[in-house]
């Protein structure tokens, strides 16, 4: 386990420097001074051309383009992300700003779609080409194909516009001050709903996929000889064996969530990390979207790392 | 729907199943157990056995005709902007209804359609293309490549698609040319990881190591032995890439990024209905492109599935 702990480290090493570097190139194709990113704004207003120029060497940026990278580098793994162009806060305080939204609205959406989509993919290996294994497949395609926007949008249309039983938007209503947790989670179903759809597809096809494999192992069968119930067998033996390259898939998912948020939280006005993303784009605020990239990027690597650390500790036959 | 299968109801049914040779899993009516079928018309028969594919290889067929004559039929220009015709119901004059600056919602659909499939498909084209190389040479070559290339792999599939074509595309600047190109670079490594698995189970076979032995380089082993045996996976990657693609393209539409004003385009069509007014009472300009994007991926998704199950059918469910 701890060769095969310090391999799958060592690998990152290099995916981690690698994820640097192509944030740098962004940071480099931006129009402008890069310096103005990495400064405070008060810093920018009060300096000198002397001092500017001094802090130009202080920050690696007057050397050649490695000398650069390494500098950048430094500044980043030391926690400065750079400065927003238009509000007088590091792009760290901005992320930290809107990262509690965007934790809640994916923790939901995973809470909603991983038990269904475990759920109706055991049923439909344990079922198969049955009606229900059809319907399912059915279900899950639909949900892969049907742009989140376009989902939304028919959601708010539903729920809120025709029916009226759920807030077309906003975390919380401002009329009404106490309640705010009721209040919040009556905010946050139909994000979370239409979240969860984008991601419950893949979950039923793998878990669908991986409960077939194992179903027809010799273990099973031998379980089911020995007279353990069937519910017992698919639970026990099976689904412990066939969740375990759904580790995998979670943290393969990770980007796509991300993408998720940031098409939903604009629909539905959700204060978080996705409609900072557009918010920056639209006002041109690159520093901040690069933070994001940046973030997300050595998140979903961190992720990957643990889900495949994970897998090993669940699947002796993983550690090679 | 799937060929019928052969099998026994019950509890047995399953491992029956199992015994009959690992490959096939089960009979089924269609020839898999007559030796005399060949393997391509096997998988033409798998495939025409999926009505769904049918369905979508249909209205793939249908759309690229209208993207192609669009300019030809006889409807509104869809940039014609009219002041006395904003936001009407659907009516004999315009079918669809007209948009928030008196534009034809129909003869629009028709245009974004052009602009859909080109992004689909170029994209998934180019995107097919980057992976497949870098995987032949990651399976061919080995070794540091191997590993370099895939380091790249993990690297890029470590960054939020969306959000990093957003930001490029708002850096570059938004056009058609773009997207492809970005959406591209950023999609590349699913085709890449499949073409690199084919061609390491291609390079273990004894006609390789024999055609190896007998001095053939790595370029020739390439090019004589790999491509054949990876051109069936990739057209299953070209298509989901493409229905990837058409549903990137729609969403960098929807938020503001996609193609430039004021060429006609399905996501950016729903961008009015961000609007609870548009919303809520004129559906006309927001379902039937909506509708349109969801079929067109659909429609790619069950071609896509089907070509697998066609190609592998040991992969699929």
């Amino acid at each position: 386990m701890l060769r095969y702990t310090t391999r799958r480290v060592l690998i990152s090493v290099p995916v981690l420097f690698g994820i640097l570097l192509l944030s740098f190139v962004f940071v480099q194709m931006l129009p402008g001074d890069p310096m103005r990113a990495l400064m405070s704004p008060e810093e920018a207003a009060a300096a000198s051309p002397e001092y500017l120029k001094r802090r130009r060497a202080e920050l690696g940026l007057d050397g050649t383009i490695w000398a650069q990278y390494v500098a950048w580098i430094r500044e980043v793994l030391g926690g400065n992300l750079g400065y927003s162009f238009h509000r007088r806060d590091s792009v760290i305080e901005i992320i930290g700003e809107r990262i509690g939204a965007t934790s809640m609205l994916v923790g939901a959406s995973v809470a909603i779609a991983l038990p269904l989509g475990v759920v109706m993919g055991v049923l439909a290996a344990l079922k198969k080409n049955s009606a229900f294994d059809y319907a399912s497949a059915g279900v899950s395609m639909f949900a892969i194909s049907i742009p989140s926007f376009f989902l939304g949008l028919s959601a708010i249309y539903i729920f809120s516009l025709r029916l009226g039983i759920l807030p077309s938007g906003g975390m919380r209503t401002f009329a009404n001050d106490n309640n705010t947790v009721v209040d919040t989670m009556h905010h946050l179903l139909l994000p979370a709903c239409v979240l969860a759809a984008v991601l419950v597809g893949p979950y039923v096809r793998f878990t669908r996929q991986s409960m077939l494999e194992v179903l027809h192992q010799d273990h099973l069968v031998t379980a089911r000889a020995k007279g353990v119930s069937t519910a017992g067998t698919v639970v026990r033996h099976g689904l412990r064996n066939a969740l375990v390259p759904l580790t995998t898939v979670l943290a393969i998912q990770v980007p796509a969530l991300l993408a998720g948020t940031v098409v939903i939280e604009t629909i539905f006005a959700w204060p978080g990390v996705g409609r900072l993303v557009l918010e920056a784009i639209t006002s041109r605020d690159y520093p901040v979207i690069i933070g994001v990239v940046l973030m997300s990027a050595v998140l979903v690597m961190l992720f990957n790392l643990f889900a495949d650390l994970l897998a090993a500790v669940l699947d002796p036959r993983i550690r090679i | 729907m799937r060929p019928r299968r052969w099998s026994l109801k019950g509890k047995f049914a399953g491992r029956l199943s199992a015994h009959r040779g690992g490959t096939l899993g089960e009979v089924d009516l269609y020839g898999t157990t007559r030796a005399s079928v060949s393997p391509v018309s096997m998988g033409v028969r798998r495939f025409r056995g999926h009505r769904l594919a049918t369905f979508g290889v249909v209205f793939i067929a249908i759309l690229v005709m209208v993207a192609i004559v669009g300019p030809l039929l006889p409807i509104p220009d869809p940039n014609l902007v009219d002041a006395s015709a904003v936001r009407n119901r659907p009516s004999f004059e315009h079918w669809l209804g007209t948009d928030s600056v008196g534009r034809d919602v129909a003869s629009r659909l028709v245009h974004g359609a052009r602009v859909s499939l080109t992004v689909g498909i170029c994209a998934a084209i180019s995107a097919t293309l980057i992976g497949a190389i870098l995987g032949l040479m990651a399976g061919v070559a080995g070794g540091w490549v191997d590993s370099v290339i895939m380091r790249l792999v993990d690297i890029v599939l470590s960054f939020p698609s969306l959000v990093v074509i957003l930001l490029l595309v708002a850096i570059l600047g938004p056009s058609l040319f773009t997207i492809i190109i970005v959406i591209a670079l950023f999609e590349w490594p699913m085709a890449c990881r499949i073409v690199r698995q084919v061609s390491l189970s291609v390079k273990e076979t004894e006609y390789v190591s024999i055609s190896r032995a007998i001095g053939s380089s790595d370029f020739q082993t390439m090019y004589r032995h790999m491509v054949g045996p990876v051109i069936s996976p990739l057209t299953v990657v070209v298509t989901l890439l493409s229905a990837g693609a058409i549903l990137l393209e729609a969403a960098l539409s929807f938020l503001g990024l996609g193609v430039e004003h004021p060429q006609a385009s399905w996501g950016g069509m729903l961008q009015d209905a961000q609007s609870l007014t548009i919303l809520q009472e004129m559906p006309w300009l927001w379902l039937p492109p909506g509708i349109a994007i969801a079929l067109t991926v659909l429609a790619l998704n069950f071609i896509g599935d089907a070509l697998r199950d066609a190609f592998d059918p040991r992969q699929s469910p």
